[in-house]
C-alpha cells in the first residue's frame, strides 16, 4: 500500500509542466494496478481515508473509498438496486464522500473517471432514496463545475443534477449550470489527432469528458433529450419564457430517424407550445430544422394543446376558456396545468399590450369592455391595469381626472427609447464578446467533424477527379454524386 | 319546359339593388353585342328591382333572336318572376324553343357530319374551318365546353398567325363567360408571343390588352389590371363590343387605378395619359373622382363613386368586385388623409369620411361612430395607418419613430436571433456527431410510434441510467399520460 501511494506522491503538477508524457504513464499505471488490487484488501487499509489528503492522492482515495463502500454494501442487508445506508448523507462514509467530491484534482481524476462517476451515481441515487436533494444538488454542482469550468460539455452528470434540481425545486442552482451553454457532446470514439495526453490541462474539456475516460456516461438519446426538457422545465419555474423556449426547441428539432418521435419530443412540444404563447403571444412557428415525419406524429398526438394554440389566435376569451375547461383532465394528468392558467392570464394581460398598438388612451371602461372577463366590474380592471403597470408589463398610467369616473389608461409612446446609449452600447459589447466566443466554437466544431467550406470543396474535387478516372477507364456510373453524399461519407468515416 | 328553379348552371347573384342606375336600359344594353347582351340582361333582371320587368322582357326577346334554348327559358322564368302574376302569355312561344332545340340538333349533327368528311380529305384548311363553324354553332347554342374543345381542335390546323390569333380570341370570348380565367390569361400570352404583321398587331392590341385587364381585374391584381387597361389603345372603339365597350374600358381602369395607384402615379399614369383621356372623356365621372382624389377631395371622390354604386353592381364583371375596390379606395383615402397630419381630430375625420347616409341631419348616431372607430382600428391593426387613437381627447395621433432607437434595437435583436440559431444547428451538429439520433429501442425493432413504445424507452433508460427506483419521476407521470391518449 505504501508503494501506491508513494507512486501517487509522484504524481505532483510540477511533474505535469515538465513531462506530460510521464505523468500520463505513471498515471495510467497507478490506476490499472489500484484496478488489480482485490476489493478486500483495498477496504482493510481503511486509516487511508483519514490520513492521505484526497486532492494529492485523488486516486489512491477513491479506488479506497469504493472498495470501503462494496465492503460495507456486502455486510449490510441492503435489497438490490439500493444504495447502502453507509453512503447516504450522515452515514458513516458521507464525510468521505464529501471530501473527495469537494476536493479531488482535477487532473487525476481523469484516470480514475469511472470511479468518480460511481461515486456521483451513488450520490446522486440516494439522493432520490431519502428525498434529501440539497447535499447531492451541491455536490453535483461542484464536481460538473471542478470538472469543466465553462460546463460546454454535456455529460451524464448534468442531466442527473437537473433532475434532482427539478424534484427539490431547487431551480437557482440549475441556472447556474444551465445558462453555460453547451458546445459539446462527448462521442464513444476518441479523436486520435487531438489527443495527446490526458494530463494536458490546456486542452478542450471534451478531449476527457467523454465515456472513454469514464468521466461520463455513454450519452443517449433520451439523455440528451431529457437534459434539455429538464432545463427546459427549470427555466419555466422560474419564469425565464425566452432561454426555456430555447432549450425546448432543442428538443423538438432533435435528429431522429424516419418516422420516429420520443415521447420526450411530444412533451417537449406540449411545453413548447404554451411557452410559445407565454412569451410572444401568438403561437411559435414550427422550426425548419425539425423533422417533418416526426412533428406529424409529435402534433396528433398533441392535439388538445394545438386547439389551446388556436382559440388563443382567435382572441375570443371564452372561446380559450371553453377549450381550457374542456381539456380538464388533459392538463391535470400531463402537469401542464400550471401553464395553462399562465397561458389563460397572459391571453389578457396581450389583448391589453394588443390595445396600446392601436390606443394612445382610452377609458378603464372601454378597456373593460375589449378585455375584462367581466366588463362591468370597473374595479376590478383598474386593480389588474395597475398590477400590470407596476409589474412594467405595460407602459402605462391611470389618469384620474375628475375623481371615479371616467378613468384613462394612457400607454406611454415608444417601446424602443427606453433604453439610453450607454446600455445599448453596454449590450453591444456583450453581443460582441459573446459573438466571437461562439464563432470559436464554431470553428472549432467545424475543423473537428471536418465540415469547413473549404474541406468539403476539396472533397469534392477529390471526388470528381476519382469519378473522371472510374469514367476513363470503362462505362462508369458514379455520376449522381452530390455533396450530400460526401458529406455523409464523411460522417460515417467520422 | 320553363322552369322556375334556375338550372344548375347559372349563377345565383346575391346582391339586390333597390336603387335605379344612372344609364338607359335600351341604350345601355344597345351599346354591346352578341351573347353578352342576354348576359348582362339576364343579371340586370335579377338583381336589380327597378328595371326587373324592362330587363326581363328585353332578354325574352333577345333570346328568340339567338338560338339558345336555355338562355329563352331562363329569360321566360325571369319574365313570370318578374310580371308577379301578371299575364305574361303573350312573350311565351312554346312551340319556337321546341323548334329551334330540333334544328340546333339538327345543325350540330349536319357540322359534325361536314367535318368527318373534311377529316377524310385531309385537307387542313377544311378541317380548320369546320371546327370552327362547329364551335360557332356549339357557342351560338350555349354549348359553352364543347365550343372550347371545338375551339381547341381548331387550334391544330392552323396554319397562319392570324388563324392563331383568332382562334385564341374564340377561346378568350367563351372563357370569358365561363369565367374561367386562367384560360383567358393564357391565350391572351399566346396572342402577344405571336410574329404577326404590324396592323395586324395593332388591331389586336386593345383587344389583347383589355381581356388582360378584365382578366387581372377579376382575380383582384388591381393594378396590373390598371396597367392593362390604361396601355388600351384608344383605337378599340366598338370593335370589342361582344366584351366590352370603350366606356366600361374606361370604368374598370379608372376604378382599378384609383384602389391601386398612388396619387402620384393617377396623376402621372392616368390624367396624363393622352391615350386613356379618350376613354375618360366617355364616362366624365371618373375622371372628376380621379381629379378630386389627386387633389385630396376624398369626400367628394367617394361621394361621386357611391352614387355610381348601383350602376356597377349591374355591371357584369364589376359586380362581384365593387365592394372589395370600394373599401380599398376608402382605405387609401383615409391613409392619405392622415399623411400630412400628426394629430386629426376624430371628429373631422369623421366628417371627411363618416357614412352620409348613417348621419341624418347633422347629428351623428353613436353607432355611425363606432362603426367608423371600428373601421380606424381595424385599419391600424392592419398596419395600414400608422397611428394610434386618443380616446380621451378624441384625436388620431401618428406615431412618432425613434430611427436610431429603432436600429438599435434591430440590431440587437438580430444577433440575438443569430446567436440563438448558431447555438442550435452547433448543437444540432454535435447531437447528430455523437450519434444522438432518436431510434426506435433495439429491444423492439421495427415498432412503429406507438404507445409501448414509450414505456421502453423508459424501461431502457432504467437499465442504463442511474435513475433512483424509489424516486419521484417526473417524466413516467407525464409519458403514461401521452400514452393513454395515443390508446
Amino acid at each position: 500500500m505504501d508503494k501506491v501511494l508513494d507512486e501517487s506522491t509522484a504524481l505532483d503538477p510540477v511533474l505535469i509542466v515538465q513531462d506530460p508524457g510521464q505523468y500520463d504513464k505513471l498515471a495510467a499505471a497507478l490506476s490499472s494496478k489500484l484496478k488489480k488490487i482485490p476489493a478486500e484488501d483495498l477496504a482493510a487499509t481503511q486509516d487511508i481515508l483519514t490520513t492521505v489528503s484526497p486532492t494529492a492522492h485523488t486516486i489512491v482515495y477513491l479506488y479506497a473509498l469504493l472498495a470501503t463502500i462494496e465492503a460495507s454494501s456486502g455486510t449490510g442487508k441492503v435489497a438490490p438496486r439500493e444504495i447502502p445506508p453507509a453512503v447516504l448523507p450522515e452515514g458513516l462514509l458521507w464525510p468521505h464522500i464529501l471530501r473527495i467530491l469537494l476536493e479531488f484534482d482535477p487532473i487525476q481524476v481523469r484516470y480514475c473517471g469511472a470511479q468518480l462517476l460511481r461515486l456521483v451515481d451513488y450520490v446522486a441515487s440516494g439522493a432520490e432514496q431519502t428525498s434529501n436533494y440539497i447535499p447531492a444538488i451541491q455536490l453535483l454542482h461542484h464536481v460538473i463545475l471542478r470538472l469543466d469550468s465553462t460546463s460546454s460539455t454535456l455529460t451524464s452528470t448534468h442531466r442527473s443534477f437537473v433532475r434532482l434540481c427539478l424534484l427539490s425545486q431547487a431551480y437557482m442552482e440549475a441556472i447556474d449550470i444551465l445558462d453555460r451553454p453547451i458546445y459539446h457532446i462527448p462521442t464513444s470514439l476518441v479523436d486520435q489527432r487531438t489527443y495527446k495526453s490526458l494530463c494536458t490541462s490546456s486542452d478542450p474539456t471534451w478531449t476527457y469528458l467523454n465515456s472513454a475516460t469514464g468521466l461520463t456516461h455513454p450519452l443517449s438519446s433520451r439523455s440528451y433529450l431529457e437534459y434539455y426538457l429538464l432545463g427546459g422545465m427549470c427555466y419555466m419555474a422560474v419564469k425565464r419564457y425566452k432561454d426555456a423556449l430555447f432549450f425546448l426547441e432543442v428538443v423538438i428539432t432533435a435528429p431522429v430517424v424516419q418516422n420516429i418521435a420520443s415521447s420526450v419530443m411530444v412533451e417537449a412540444y406540449k411545453k413548447w407550445l404554451l411557452v410559445g404563447l407565454l412569451l410572444t403571444g401568438v403561437a411559435p412557428t414550427i422550426p425548419q430544422s425539425a423533422s417533418q415525419s416526426a412533428m406529424k406524429h409529435i402534433r396528433a398526438v398533441a392535439k388538445p394543446y394545438e386547439c389551446i394554440a388556436d382559440a388563443f389566435k382567435s382572441g375570443h376569451a371564452e372561446k380559450l376558456r371553453a377549450e381550457i375547461e374542456a381539456g380538464d383532465n388533459i392538463w391535470q394528468d400531463e402537469c401542464n396545468y400550471g401553464l395553462i392558467v399562465e397561458v389563460f392570464q397572459a391571453f389578457r394581460k396581450f389583448s391589453v399590450l394588443r390595445l396600446g398598438s392601436t390606443f394612445v388612451a382610452l377609458s378603464v371602461a372601454e378597456v373593460a369592455k375589449r378585455t375584462s372577463p367581466e366588463p362591468t366590474n370597473l374595479d376590478e380592471t383598474r386593480s389588474y391595469l395597475q398590477n400590470l403597470i407596476a409589474s412594467g408589463e405595460i407602459k402605462a398610467e391611470i389618469s384620474d381626472p375628475d375623481g371615479n369616473k371616467d378613468q384613462i389608461l394612457r400607454f406611454h409612446p415608444g417601446l424602443a427609447s427606453s433604453k439610453s446609449e450607454m446600455e445599448v452600447e453596454a449590450n453591444l459589447a456583450a453581443q460582441t464578446r459573446q459573438l466571437q466566443s461562439l464563432l470559436g466554437h464554431v470553428q472549432d466544431a467545424e475543423h473537428r467533424m471536418e465540415v469547413t467550406k473549404e474541406y468539403i470543396e476539396y472533397l469534392k474535387k477529390l471526388k470528381k477527379v476519382k469519378d473522371e478516372e472510374k469514367k476513363n477507364s470503362g462505362p462508369g456510373n458514379g455520376r449522381t454524386a452530390t455533396a450530400d453524399d460526401i458529406d455523409e461519407d464523411m460522417m460515417e468515416e467520422y | 319546359m320553363a322552369t322556375s328553379a334556375p338550372s344548375p348552371e347559372q349563377p345565383s347573384y346575391g346582391i339586390v339593388v333597390h336603387e335605379p342606375p344612372k344609364f338607359d336600359l335600351a341604350s345601355y344594353i344597345a351599346n354591346y353585342k352578341g351573347r353578352t347582351v342576354f348576359r348582362r340582361l339576364h343579371l340586370i333582371a335579377s338583381c336589380s328591382v327597378p328595371l326587373q320587368e324592362d330587363a326581363a322582357r328585353l332578354a325574352v326577346v333577345e333570346a328568340k333572336k339567338g338560338s339558345d334554348v336555355r338562355n329563352y327559358n331562363e329569360a321566360i322564368a325571369l319574365l313570370k318572376k318578374a310580371a308577379k302574376g301578371q299575364n305574361v302569355d303573350k312573350f311565351l312561344d312554346p312551340v319556337w324553343a321546341a323548334q329551334q332545340e330540333k334544328k340546333n340538333a339538327a345543325e350540330t349533327s349536319r357540322l359534325e357530319g361536314e367535318l368527318k368528311g373534311y377529316k377524310n380529305n385531309l385537307i387542313k384548311e377544311s378541317i380548320r374551318m369546320g371546327n370552327e363553324d362547329l364551335g360557332n354553332h356549339y357557342y351560338t347554342i350555349g354549348d359553352l365546353n364543347n365550343a372550347v374543345k371545338a375551339y381547341s381542335r381548331m387550334r391544330d390546323y392552323c396554319t397562319t398567325a392570324t388563324h392563331i390569333a383568332s382562334t385564341a380570341f374564340r377561346i378568350i370570348a367563351v372563357a370569358i363567360e365561363q369565367k374561367n380565367w386562367l384560360a383567358v390569361q393564357s391565350q391572351v400570352h399566346k396572342i402577344r408571343n405571336l410574329q404577326m404583321k404590324p396592323d395586324d398587331m395593332t388591331k389586336n392590341q386593345p383587344k389583347t390588352f383589355a381581356a388582360m385587364g378584365l382578366q387581372q381585374m377579376s382575380t383582384g391584381e388591381y393594378y396590373d389590371a390598371a396597367i392593362s387597361f390604361l396601355n388600351t389603345d384608344a383605337s378599340l372603339g366598338d370593335s370589342y363590343s361582344d366584351v366590352v365597350t370603350s366606356n366600361d374600358i374606361a370604368v374598370y381602369g379608372g376604378l382599378c387605378a384609383l384602389a391601386s395607384m398612388s396619387r402620384s402615379d393617377l396623376q402621372i399614369k392616368v390624367l396624363e395619359n393622352a391615350n386613356f383621356r379618350n376613354y375618360l372623356e366617355l364616362e366624365p365621372h371618373i375622371r372628376r373622382a380621379i381629379n378630386f382624389f389627386c387633389a385630396s377631395k376624398y369626400s367628394q371622390c367617394l361621394d361621386i363613386l357611391e352614387s355610381h354604386r348601383p350602376d356597377y353592381l349591374l355591371d357584369i364583371y364589376l359586380q362581384p368586385l365593387v365592394a372589395d375596390i370600394y373599401k380599398r379606395i376608402r382605405t387609401k383615402s383615409i391613409v392619405q388623409y392622415f399623411v400630412p397630419f400628426s394629430k386629426v381630430t376624430l371628429a373631422s375625420m369623421e366628417k371627411m369620411f363618416g357614412n352620409p347616409s348613417t348621419t341624418q341631419g347633422g347629428v351623428r348616431s353613436p353607432s355611425a361612430r363606432q362603426k367608423f372607430l371600428d373601421e380606424i382600428m381595424v385599419l391600424i391593426e392592419e398596419r395600414k395607418l400608422d397611428a394610434r387613437i386618443d380616446m380621451d381627447h378624441g384625436v388620431l395621433e401618428a406615431v412618432q419613430h425613434n430611427p436610431r432607437a429603432e436600429a438599435q434595437k434591430a440590431a440587437l435583436d438580430i444577433v440575438d436571433g443569430f446567436v440563438r440559431e448558431a447555438r442550435m444547428k452547433l448543437l444540432r451538429l454535435q447531437a447528430l456527431n455523437a450519434g444522438l439520433e432518436v431510434k426506435v429501442p433495439l429491444s423492439k425493432k421495427k415498432v412503429p410510434w406507438e404507445a409501448d413504445h414509450v414505456e421502453s424507452l423508459y424501461d431502457d433508460a432504467l437499465a442504463s441510467g442511474p435513475v433512483g427506483p424509489g424516486g419521484r419521476d417526473i417524466l413516467t407521470g407525464n409519458s403514461q399520460g401521452s400514452a393513454r391518449k395515443i390508446g
